[in-house]
């Protein structure tokens, strides 16, 4: 299964965050999808349903868009991290049905492990084809 | 005709009824005593009634309509309770009938239930069981308003398919959806559970407020606890702040539990608590919150069984499936395959920018001979995967199908044609076997039409008298006398 990370806005901020996941072993792997590829073009032949996507949102506006944008995000396994730790904003959030939600504050082991778990569900599925 | 009964007074124990529709009494009963004492205590509770002495003015009233509960008395001077329950029963409020009676008879209860009564009670009894009657019809009655009140339109959300199976799904799912009991989605793996909890909360009162989803497959046990519960500042090494869980935020809404057979031992009991009194406590707190949420849980294993080896807790499985929807696998509505895959090929075309693609029906025969352990979820990666690999093909045609797919999908079909050949090669009898049962047969028939004439018989087959004797003890076949 793939990993992809997404946000709306490049930022100095979203680079060190990902820079951070990917000193993480096991998110080595994590690919970036390209700024406002909201189809996934690129990668889309690529991405299949079932995969993790983590999407990431700094802003308000940031998130606002991507909750405007959730149906493109229904196919795919959502973790998603917010900068704002403001309860509207993660009660919103869930329109994304997101697995877990974290803060680029907290603990980056917590992802990493619910990422591993996710993953290892997957391949314990026989009917889960792999891309 | 019935004897005035001298009813007792005593402490009235009638239910109060629900502030917002005062409920409306009608007692049919010739007892004066009984009608007026009845009466007295269903006013002073704040219930509407009146009373009826003979069958025909109750009728009457009845007809008058408004009525929510009437209380039947069997033996009238015009005629009998039981006769006339329908007429009762299709008045216009479809009021619900207790029949209360001085002559218990088994034979009258069960016409009672047959007429459509809600419950039959014994006169001696009707101070002690009438409360429990009344309250228990009542909130029938409220509930079975509420589900009329469901809109015919059922919002299906991404729940594709017409057949026979997915239709008595979405009738469950529409049932659900007009009720507030806790619902356990069960189905195999990837049978569409959490499309119809979604839809489940979509059809809901509490569609407006967030539908919540709990993974607990996904969550490691480490997490589990605050992710639900949440955590004040402290309560754990990290925890610098505090956090609400997902119960406080699924306030007014709808919590989903998925995998919920993946829930630790430990955390049921937890969350058992939270069932039954909507509390609960943060990890590390001292407060007991509040949470008023609807429960929606979902699992392709068997709780029951993981009940009995000590894995799941059977009080919580109780609480759970207070409603249960079962979900049909794909094998059993592959008549929905065109659909959904007309529906899955259309999304990712959307998606991706492209014009909508043609199905060939060899396309859909092919998928229909496939077993689909993984159901719908494996169906739409198969589209996914034909998609993907022939994102120009304007038709998409069985030859697109995963190669992997074709060959299980070609071994299939020779095992298939192989056991056919196999149950074909044992049904057939030897050539000896054959010849045997065809003479005798053809001796019986024979013997029959010549009314067991041996003549006739020889002058009928052509055989000599002593080739038809040879037969008919080969095969055992009784002859008559001749004559």
């Amino acid at each position: 299964m793939n990993l992809f990370f997404y946000e709306n806005t490049p930022s100095a901020e979203t680079e060190q965050f990902l820079e951070l996941l990917h000193s993480r072993r096991s998110l080595q792997r994590l690919r970036l999808l390209p700024v406002e590829c909201k189809d996934m073009a690129g990668h889309s032949l690529a991405a299949r349903s079932g995969d993790i996507l983590i999407l990431f949102a700094a802003t308000d506006t940031e998130l606002t868009d991507l909750l405007e944008s959730h149906e493109m995000f229904s196919d795919f396994q959502i973790i998603l991290i917010l900068k704002d730790h403001s309860i509207p904003n993660i009660i919103s959030s869930y329109i994304l049905k997101p697995r877990f939600i974290t803060f680029t504050d907290s603990d980056t082991h917590n992802l990493e492990q619910v990422i591993q778990k996710i993953e290892k569900n997957t391949a314990n599925n026989p009917y889960f084809l792999q891309a | 005709m019935t004897q005035p009964t001298k009813a007792p007074q005593v402490e009235s124990t009638f239910p109060c009824p629900p502030q917002e529709s005062l409920a409306r009494i009608l007692i049919v009963d010739d007892d004066k005593v009984l009608s007026s004492m009845l009466s007295e205590q269903l006013d002073r509770k704040g219930y509407t009634t009146a009373a009826a002495h003979t069958l025909d003015h109750g009728l009457t009233l009845a007809r008058e309509g408004g009525w929510d509960v009437i209380l039947l008395d069997v033996q009238l001077p015009d005629g009998n309770g039981l006769e006339d329950l329908p007429k009762f029963t299709k008045t216009p409020s479809y009021p619900e009938v207790i029949i209360i009676t001085g002559h218990g008879a088994a034979d009258g209860a069960e016409k009672a239930v047959l007429g459509g009564a809600w419950s039959y009670i014994e006169k001696p009894h009707v101070i002690r069981d009438l409360p429990m009657h009344l309250t228990r019809a009542l909130q029938y009655r409220k509930e079975k308003q509420r589900i009329k009140a469901v809109p015919v339109a059922l919002l299906r959300g991404s729940i594709i398919g017409k057949s026979k199976a997915i239709n008595h799904s979405l009738d469950q799912l529409a049932t659900a959806a007009a009720s507030h009991s806790n619902v356990l989605i069960t189905g195999e793996t990837g049978t569409g559970k959490e499309l119809f909890a979604q839809a489940l909360h979509e059809n809901s009162e509490r569609s407006h407020k967030p539908f919540v989803v709990v993974d607990c497959a996904s969550l490691p046990d480490t997490l589990i606890e605050s992710t639900l519960f949440g955590h004040v500042k402290g309560a754990f090494t990290g925890a610098d702040r505090a956090q609400e869980g997902l119960i406080q935020h699924a306030n007014g809404g709808t919590l989903f539990l998925d995998e919920v057979g993946e829930l630790p031992l430990a955390i049921q009991k937890n969350f058992l608590r939270v069932l039954q009194e909507r509390t609960f406590r943060p990890v590390g707190g001292s407060t007991e919150l509040h949470s008023d949420f609807r429960l929606v849980a979902a699992t392709n294993r068997n709780l029951s069984r993981m009940v009995q080896e000590g894995s799941f807790r059977c009080d919580l499985l109780f609480r759970l499936q207070s409603l249960n929807l079962t979900l049909p696998p794909l094998l059993e509505r592959l008549d929905d395959i065109q659909g959904l895959l007309t529906h899955f090929l259309g999304k990712l075309c959307q998606r991706y920018s492209l014009e909508t693609k043609g199905i060939a029906p060899d396309l859909i025969d092919a998928l229909k001979q496939h077993s689909w352990p993984g159901n719908v979820r494996e169906l739409y990666q198969v589209a996914e995967q034909v998609f993907a690999q022939n994102s120009n093909a304007p038709t998409l045609y069985a030859i697109h199908l995963p190669q992997k797919l074709r060959i299980h999908l070609a071994r299939a079909t020779v095992q298939g044609n192989q056991q056919s050949r196999n149950k074909e090669t044992a049904a057939l009898p030897t050539w000896k076997e054959f010849k045997q049962q065809s003479e005798c047969q053809y001796v019986k028939t024979l013997m029959q039409l010549c009314e067991q004439n041996i003549p006739g018989a020889c002058k009928i087959s052509g055989l000599s008298r002593a080739r038809v004797y040879q037969l008919l003890e080969k095969y055992t076949i009784q002859k008559c006398p001749q004559k």
